[in-house]
């Protein structure tokens, strides 16, 4: 069973010792930057980018194995879905129609290939740079970056309270579960759907009286322990900038920079060469 | 005694066990509906018990953070105009159920009706609002896909709300009633 | 011992206490005197109000629990009614029951800097004070683990270390031990004498486990019953004035003995130690008081019913935890499976009832030669039932009654002979009266209780039942046994206990099996397993207090002599 839902796998590589604040900063910006841009070159030099620091970092295929068929999975089903609903939604952004193939509504063009093929590398782009946050950042360190990158220190502590209690609560699911289906709840998928509502709920009642005890209990240890006293805490995985983390924020400010750029020059958030 | 400024301890702790449950939930148990694709989301029922306990702050940051800690743990990528909406939902339906005083006292039929208006009401809001216009303007999706996506998680959110939240919230309003009532049967 | 000359440190003065949702005050009129250096232990009946004092005292009352205080509270002669828990957190070092629910950091180190974070402290002087104090607590190789991967001694220890670190004068501990194996359980106690020692610590124990605290030196045992301070005196005069059995609480076993035997508790010498205890005549009255319990009927055990062979299994990729373990369990027995904390107990248990199923298991396991591995958890729960430690996983309907009907409805039963099965098993169980009440109203007893029924309801023939009497009162643990062994004799069970209590072993058990980091180590009847010394020890057990004393005198302390002190000899007569 994985403990670790984040994955941290603890390392030496030079993306191992940036501080987890600069990740964060840096795995947000890219990935919302990323999200907005159309233009093709720009979301394959992210994907470049991403896939040197997954190589930099010695994460190795194993263990990002099962995610990306996932999201291709799920990029496949949504690119077939844009199809059925918009087959001609690419031409209408580009304003030309190359038929390729077929003829009518359904008619496959050039433009919606395109259209589509820039969203499948939207999809996919993000999924190494996500990876290598993952894997190489110390959860305890991601609350610690959380408060420091401005969110206030209880949101960023309740962060942090929920990777300490996934693993706990993921537990005690299981052990409800097997128990509910001892007794002679039929979870499986060969169950009618009102038998299987009857057996989620099975488990959902002792799952929530269980947590709000819990956090009753939790909520006295810390208060028993001075959690909100002051304005502001320190945190015990802290960590000082080091010029690795000043060159890799130049670096991505670099990247945003360049992408105001492509911005300005396509006059739009799509390139469209042809 | 000192005023706490902020969220309270108490919410704090809230916030990040209903999101640990929210996740494993939203994991572990989602029931296909035998309609290719589709699944009654238990997890939004435990958002809607959870936002009517502690309110809206509460109920918004759990469905932000589950959904985005979620994403980014099983897809890699966030996929924020769904995690926005999510976090709507959670507060609409904390402010919703706050003011109708859903766990307060007992779950009465009135309440019932005025609790499933309300989560439907801010589903709407969610699935067919906010998320479909953030997939147009953040992801340039095509409106038809995302409407139709839209209508599809409204309905199915609204559905296991419906019969899995109202269940929980009636079990859990249930013990909360005075316990002077019990006494020994022969 | 009670030092009379210095101010209390910590003081109650007609400290009266209402619950805001209760009608009746749950503590009344308390008045108490701590002083510095004291070890002082609270003790009293299930819902005496023990924790509702320690919430008093910690500051949880009236901040976290609103209701109505009266009196006065002092710490060094200070009125503190009014103080923040904030502030009363650096005079009182509060360790709560739960001790999973203490830890929130997301590693050993991180929980224990949890204090220093929130008052703002540096880094650097932070990593010092928590580097000292994992050190003092022997904890500095764990310091980078996640909570679920420590045993529960470590994590007892890493919530007193994040409490310690306040240099707090005052130590207040709800149930440290409850959760705890034997050993374990020494330890922890061991290593509060030495902070008293070396620190010149107050530390206020809230505990039922007495026997075990007992033996430490301890200045005042303050006895609470509905609410009330009955009685307040030394560990000595408490055993001698008999005032453990007469609030319910339990008394070590070696104490019931001598006062079977006749012997005079006031003419003893060294009486809390069953090791040096000494009286006129002790020998002769031992012995012949031994020779006069009843003897128990032989059992006859049928057939194996499961058996384990060759089952080899690991959960990581590591070395695996079972290599070549051998387990059979005879028609009609008790078995207690034992062995300290990570010893895969519990994996075991898991692999029998399908809970566990996995590719990389290897071994032959069979039940009524049929292969178990080819069952469902259905199938086989159809004839094994297993009641986990934790009631609260297992409950889920609105009342008791429809819990326990809850199998037989799934399965089809019509609803009238749900009914006299059901009332059949509440009134067997003392949960009659209360069938029609919320799950969440029934104590902890009640619930385990409660649980074991519900399994029970499916006609089973084999029952294996996970730390049954752990964290309960001996009023309950007691009532738990009787229960046990009744429903062997009514349902001729087949019984699997899993057990950190010797005294229940010894009691129930007609065959105990040592369990140790994977390996079965030995197998015999729970006399012979704690006469064993090597046993003992590889297993992190512990002789119980009665053999203790019998072994001095060569007498065998056996299955007889536990289940007449503990008043269970009369149901095996029949
Ligand atoms: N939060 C609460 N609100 C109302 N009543 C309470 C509350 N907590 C405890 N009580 C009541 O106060 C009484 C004393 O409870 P308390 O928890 O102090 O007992 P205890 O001696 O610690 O018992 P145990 O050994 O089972 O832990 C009980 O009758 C209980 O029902
Ligand atoms: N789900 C799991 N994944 C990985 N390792 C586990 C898991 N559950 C238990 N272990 C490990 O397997 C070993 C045996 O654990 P188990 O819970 O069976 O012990 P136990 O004898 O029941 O202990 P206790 O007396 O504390 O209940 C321990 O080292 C434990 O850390
Ligand atoms: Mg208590
Ligand atoms: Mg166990």
């Amino acid at each position: 069973m994985n403990h670790n839902i984040f994955g941290f796998h603890p390392g030496t590589s030079i993306i191992h010792r940036l501080t987890g604040t600069t990740k964060l900063v840096i795995f947000l910006a890219l990935t919302i930057f990323g999200s907005l841009s159309f233009d093709l070159r720009y979301l394959i030099l992210l994907s470049v980018v991403a896939l040197v620091a997954l190589y930099v970092a010695k994460i190795k295929w194993a263990d990002v194995r099962t995610i990306v068929w996932l999201v291709t999975i799920f990029a496949v089903i949504n690119l077939m879905l844009i199809y059925v609903f918009a087959p001609q939604y690419g031409v209408q952004l580009f304003g030309s129609k190359t038929v390729l193939f077929g003829s009518g509504h359904y008619a496959l063009t050039f433009e919606q290939l395109y259209y589509e093929f820039i969203v499948f590398v939207k999809y996919l782009f993000a999924v190494p740079l996500a990876l290598v946050f993952l894997l190489t950042t110390n959860p305890s360190e991601f609350a610690a970056g959380l408060n420091r990158i401005g969110i206030s220190y209880r949101v960023a502590y309740a962060v942090a309270l929920a990777l300490r209690y996934i693993p706990d609560i993921q537990v005690s699911y299981q052990t409800i579960s097997k128990v509910q289906q001892a007794r002679g709840h039929d979870l499986s998928k060969k169950a009618s759907l009102w038998k299987r509502l009857k057996g989620a709920l099975g488990i959902m009642v002792p799952l929530m009286f269980a947590s709000l005890n819990q956090i009753d209990a939790v909520s006295q240890a810390m208060d028993l322990r001075r959690f909100g006293k002051q304005k502001r805490r320190t945190w015990y995985y802290a960590q000082s900038f080091a010029r690795i983390d000043w060159l890799a924020l130049g670096f991505a400010v670099a990247l945003i920079a360049l992408e105001m750029y492509l911005l300005w020059q396509n006059g739009g958030r799509f390139w469209y060469p042809f | 005694m000192q005023k706490k400024k902020g969220l309270s301890t108490k919410a704090v702790v809230a916030t990040g066990i209903g999101t640990a449950v929210f996740i494993i939930l939203f994991k572990f148990l989602a029931i296909p509906t035998g309609i290719a694709n589709t699944q009654i989301n238990v997890a939004q029922a435990w958002l809607s018990l959870i936002a009517s306990i502690f309110g809206p702050l509460v109920g918004g940051l759990v469905a932000f953070i589950g959904h985005a800690l979620n994403d980014g743990i099983s897809y890699g990528s966030i996929w924020w105009s769904w995690v926005i909406a999510d976090g709507a939902f959670g507060v609409l339906i904390g402010f919703f159920a706050r003011y109708l005083h859903v766990t307060s006292g007992t779950f009465t039929t009135k309440k019932i009706i005025g609790f499933n208006i309300a989560q439907i009401v801010s589903n709407i809001i969610a699935w067919l609002i906010i998320a479909p216009l953030g997939d147009i303007f953040i992801y340039s999706e095509p409106a038809a896909k995302v409407f139709t996506q839209g209508v599809v998680s409204a309905s199915l959110n609204s559905i296991s709300t419906a019969v899995l939240g109202t269940a929980i919230i009636a079990i859990y309003t249930r013990t909360q009633t005075k316990k002077d009532s019990l006494e020994y049967e022969a | 011992m009670v030092k009379t000359d210095n101010a209390p440190i910590l003081e109650l003065r007609d400290v009266t206490f209402k619950y805001a949702a209760q009608k009746e005050p749950t503590l009344k009129k308390l008045n108490l005197k701590i002083h510095a250096g004291e070890l002082v232990v609270i003790a009293g009946a299930s819902g005496s109000g023990k924790s509702t004092l320690g919430r008093l005292i910690s500051g949880l009352i009236p901040e976290a629990y609103p209701g109505d205080l009266t009196g006065d509270l002092l710490i060094n002669g200070q009125v503190v009614n009014g103080q923040s828990i904030f502030e009363r957190s650096q005079a009182i070092g509060t360790v709560l029951q739960d001790t999973n629910a203490q830890f929130v950091g997301l590693s050993v180190a991180e929980d224990v800097a949890f204090a220093l974070e929130n008052d703002g402290v540096a880094t650097d002087p932070m990593h010092a004070a928590v580097l000292e104090w994992l050190e003092r607590l022997d904890l500095g190789q764990r310091m980078n683990l996640a909570p679920q991967f420590l045993s529960g001694g470590q994590k007892q220890r890493t919530a007193m270390a994040g409490v310690l670190i306040d240099e707090s004068p005052i130590l207040l501990l709800d149930e440290p031990l409850a959760s705890l194996d034997q050993q374990s359980g020494s330890d922890m106690l061991d290593l509060l004498d030495r902070l008293r020692e070396e620190r010149g610590l107050t530390i206020i124990l809230i505990e039922h486990r007495l026997t075990q605290v007992l033996q430490h030196n301890l200045d005042q045992l303050v006895i609470l019953d509905a609410g009330q301070i009955q009685s307040n005196t030394d560990a000595l005069t408490a055993v001698q004035t008999n005032c453990l059995p007469a609030y319910g609480l339990a008394e070590p076993l070696y104490i019931r003995l001598l006062k079977r035997a006749g012997i005079d508790l006031d003419e003893t010498q060294q009486l809390l130690l069953p090791e040096q205890v000494t009286a006129p005549h002790l020998a002769e009255k031992l012995a012949s008081t031994i020779a006069d319990f009843p003897t128990l009927p032989t059992d006859n055990f049928g057939e194996p019913i499961l058996t384990v062979e060759h089952l080899s299994y690991g959960y990581g990729p590591a070395e695996p935890l079972f290599k070549d373990v051998n387990f059979h369990l005879d028609a009609g027995e008790i078995v207690a499976l034992v062995g300290k904390n990570g010893s895969g107990k519990s994996t075991l248990i898991n692999i029998l009832t399908g809970f566990i199923t996995d590719k990389k298991m290897n071994g032959d396991l069979r039940l009524h030669n049929q292969d178990l591995s080819k069952l469902s958890i259905k199938e086989r729960a159809d004839v094994i039932g297993y009641v986990i430690q934790d009631p609260n996983l297992m409950l889920t309907q609105s009342s008791v009654y429809d819990e326990v009907a809850l199998g037989l409805r799934l399965r089809g039963y019509e609803e009238a002979d749900i009914e006299t099965t059901v009332t059949d098993l509440l009134k067997t169980a003392g949960l009659y009266p209360m069938r029609n009440w919320p799950i969440d109203s029934l104590s902890f007893g009640q619930k385990k209780r409660l649980s074991i029924i519900a399994i029970l309801a499916l006609r089973l023939e084999i029952l294996i039942l996970d730390e049954p009497t752990a964290g309960q009162d001996a009023y309950h643990a007691q009532k738990l046994i009787a229960f046990i062994l009744k429903l062997k004799r009514e349902y001729e069970l087949t019984i699997l206990v899993v057990t950190h209590d010797m005294g229940l072993m010894c009691t129930i058990a007609d065959r105990s099996v040592v369990l140790v980091d994977g390996e079965i180590i030995a197998n015999g009847t729970p006399a012979a397993i704690l006469a064993d010394q090597d046993v003992v020890t590889a297993g992190n057990l512990q002789a119980t207090t009665v053999h203790t004393l019998l072994q001095r005198f060569d007498l065998v302390a056996d299955t007889r002599v536990f289940r007449a002190l503990t008043g269970q000899e009369a149901h095996n007569e029949s």
